[in-house]
């Protein structure tokens, strides 16, 4: 690992925010996240000599002058009157505007502490589900985080709630630290959004963490939107933890950036605990979509479903690593893993890695990955019928990237996602 | 020109492996012509290469359709033309609703044809009104294309769409395989439905018993690639009682001194 020059301008930044700050609830003095800066400053960015980077190379994420500090309470203020519109999502409640959270509207079953605004206080298990020696990323989002918006979910929300996190760079580079806790009351369940957003032209870095607590009985539907082209970077990092008979879906939508990594751990702590894992990812030119998925079963009964599908085209590049470990003590386990890619360009990569630990006996377990190129039966089929080569083909585009996010439960969503995918798949643009 | 369908001498090899030896066949407006032959002598390979798919070398011959070049029009433009496959495999399609894909598919053969393009409750209409005479249920026009059918609804499916779309030319390459004897009829009103001094057939068949339904103005026997025999609907009622093997020797005598 060679030091690079923003890992040191970081660790020159946090020094000076210690100088400089009091010691208020989230100062650069709070033990964890002095800790977290040693563990950043011990692991620094990872080279793809690091197993988990073997295909993502973060070379050109790390290159640009990034602007470190968050942005001071008046630009916050005047980013409010430049917010992109999101009309067709619905929302959003909440703002996260380069790490900080900014309350649009909240619906009654929500409560949202901020450290900065409000008098929210830090929650205690901040940086258990993901501790920050685990990971470069999780280590840099806990020590330079501006802000942690907590939020507790209770009763059962019919609406979703929308978080739109939003990294400005309209002036110079920046980077961005987003950092979310999520609870969810025992019984409760919510459906939360989070979209991603960059604004101004200028590289971005968007380095977002997420730790959520699923109370016994709790059910969390959480998507993620990823849908933007722009020629930004973002990692996201989201952290469960399940308690007895909880769900938690996730639906991954990743369309655009230039490089996206998004990193699941999931960790399946009681009986009955449920995850359905579902990701729908279309890249072309150069981009680059990394998913890593973690399903760790550390208890009984549980169940894990993943279904990820992928289309790359021109030079752009999918890897999907899936991680399945089940312990010794989790009997009676059922996990499934599928990784399915059409390759459209012989110069588009797919890389898919299931990695499998198990430890008990008494489990069902099924993965699989395939890249393919269209079916060539399918597509003779429709052009008998009169149909053009070109419409047959986004046809079959269509109905392959959207079948994971089939089972989002919220219909105008669906419609949404499925037009995004009609566009980006040129349904529209090719329809005779 | 009376003719619909002119072949000649096709010699056609899949991978490397000659398949059909030479074929000759000429079906003239409003005619059905039946092919009956044994398992693997080319009748698929035959229909496929009528229908434009990929993957067939053609080694000699060539082939008319209304006076056209049939080889090197694309599949689509053939359908757009008139020609229609029913295929012996139909295909499974999840995520391509039966709607979508008969709707794109009936406007573009309009359009080919001089017609306005059918609106989606229009289309319903006619959809719905063609899927009751072969006794599929509306419901399927919401489902994949022929995703999770039975094998029996896989082929009413393919009459359902020989029906919608209004042919010039259909090629049935045993759509009577597999069914029992009710779908039979079904499959077979809904082609006789469709007979016309306009409409021409090619019925690919192993069974005897379909063409007492839908009679044949002639018939062929496909025999390793080649077309052996021809006659009237009587030689369908000879080869199921005798079977195949008469011919061999007849077939062999009769086209070997015509390959090199
Ligand atoms: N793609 C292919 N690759 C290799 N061989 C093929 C291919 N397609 C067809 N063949 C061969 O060509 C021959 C003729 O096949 P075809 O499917 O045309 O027969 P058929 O007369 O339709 O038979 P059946 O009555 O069983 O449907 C067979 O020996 C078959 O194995
Ligand atoms: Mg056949």
């Amino acid at each position: 690992m060679a030091t690079t020059e923003l890992q040191t301008r970081l660790v020159e930044t946090f020094h000076r925010w210690l100088q400089e700050s009091n010691h208020h609830r989230w100062s650069p003095h709070h033990p964890l996240r002095r800790i977290a800066l040693e563990a950043f400053q011990k692991m620094g960015f990872p080279t793809s000599r690091h197993e988990d980077w073997k295909y993502t190379s973060l070379a050109p994420v790390l290159r640009p002058a990034y602007r470190i500090e968050p942005p001071s309470p008046a630009e916050t203020s005047s980013l409010l009157s430049q917010l992109p519109a999101l009309e067709s999502l619905p929302g959003p409640h909440i703002w996260m505007l380069t790490g900080i959270p900014v309350v649009a509207s909240l619906p009654p079953y929500v409560r949202l502490d901020s450290l900065l605004y409000s008098d929210g206080e830090v929650p205690p298990w901040l940086g258990e589900i993901l501790r920050p020696d685990a990971e470069t990323f999780i280590a840099l989002n806990t020590a330079f985080a501006p802000d942690v918006a907590t939020l507790s979910l209770a009763g059962q929300a019919k609406e979703i709630l929308h978080i739109a996190v939003v990294t400005s760079a309209v002036e110079e580079p920046q980077l961005s630290q987003p950092r979310l806790c999520l609870t969810l009351e025992p019984e409760a369940r919510g459906r939360v959004l989070l979209s991603f957003h960059t604004l101004g032209s200028y590289p971005s870095l968007t380095n977002f963490v997420a730790e959520v607590r699923l109370a016994p009985n709790s059910d969390l539907e959480l998507i993620l939107w990823q849908t933007e082209p722009s020629e930004s970077f973002l990692i996201t990092t989201v952290g469960a933890e399940l308690d007895r008979s909880a769900r938690l879906t996730v639906w991954t939508l990743a369309l655009g950036g230039a490089l996206i990594r998004n990193n699941l751990y999931i960790r399946l702590a009681a009986p009955g605990a449920e995850t359905q894992l579902f990701g729908a990812t279309m890249v072309s030119g150069q981009q680059i979509v990394d998913h890593r998925t973690q399903v760790e079963h550390q208890a009984e009964q549980c169940l894990s479903n993943q279904l990820y599908k992928s289309i790359a085209d021109a030079q752009a590049t999918v890897t999907f690593t899936g991680r399945i470990y089940v312990h010794p003590r989790a009997q009676k386990t059922n996990a499934y893993q599928s990784h399915r890619a059409v390759l459209l360009s012989e110069k588009a990569t797919v890389n898919a890695r299931p990695q499998l630990e198990i430890y008990a006996d008494d489990v069902r377990c099924t993965h699989g990955a395939t890249v393919g190129s269209l079916d060539e039966d399918a597509l003779f089929y429709m052009r008998s019928r009169g149909i053009p080569l070109d419409y047959a083909r986004a046809l079959l585009l269509h109905a392959f990237l959207s079948e994971p996010l089939k089972s989002l439960s919220d219909a105008a969503l669906w419609e949404y996602a499925d037009i995004l995918i009609a566009e980006r798949t040129h349904l529209q643009a090719v329809k005779p | 020109m009376d003719n619909i369908l002119i072949i000649r001498n096709l010699r056609v090899a899949v991978e490397g492996k000659e398949i059909l030896h030479g074929v000759d066949l000429e079906v003239r407006r409003g005619e059905v012509h039946a092919i009956m032959g044994p398992n693997g002598s080319g009748k698929s390979t035959l229909a496929a290469v009528l229908a434009g798919r990929e993957g067939y070398d053609i080694l000699e011959g060539e082939v008319l359709y209304n006076g056209m070049n049939l080889l090197e029009m694309e599949p689509e433009e053939r359908a757009r033309a008139g020609l229609f496959l029913a295929f012996q495999y139909p295909v499974e399609i999840p995520g391509v609703t039966m709607a979508t894909f008969l709707r794109t598919a009936l406007n573009e053969i309009r359009k080919a044809r001089g017609q306005e393009p059918l609106d989606p409750i229009a289309f319903l209409k006619i959809a719905r009104e063609r899927m009751s005479w072969v006794g599929i249920d509306p419901e399927f026009l919401q489902r994949g294309v022929n995703e999770s059918f039975s094998g029996g609804e896989k082929k009413r499916n393919e009459i359902f769409q020989l029906l919608l779309l209004e042919p010039q030319l259909a090629i049935l390459d045993e759509t009577d395989s597999g069914l029992d004897i009710d779908a039979l009829k079904v499959v077979a009103s809904g082609v006789n439905r469709m007979r016309s001094p306009e409409r021409s057939f090619v019925v690919i068949t192993h069974y005897q018993r379909l063409l007492n339904y839908i009679v044949p103005d002639v018939v062929h026997v496909l025999y390793d690639g080649r077309i052996v025999r021809s006659g009237g609907k009587e030689l369908a009622l000879q080869l199921e009682e005798r079977g195949y093997d008469w011919l061999r020797a007849e077939g062999e005598e009769l086209v070997l001194p015509s390959i090199s």
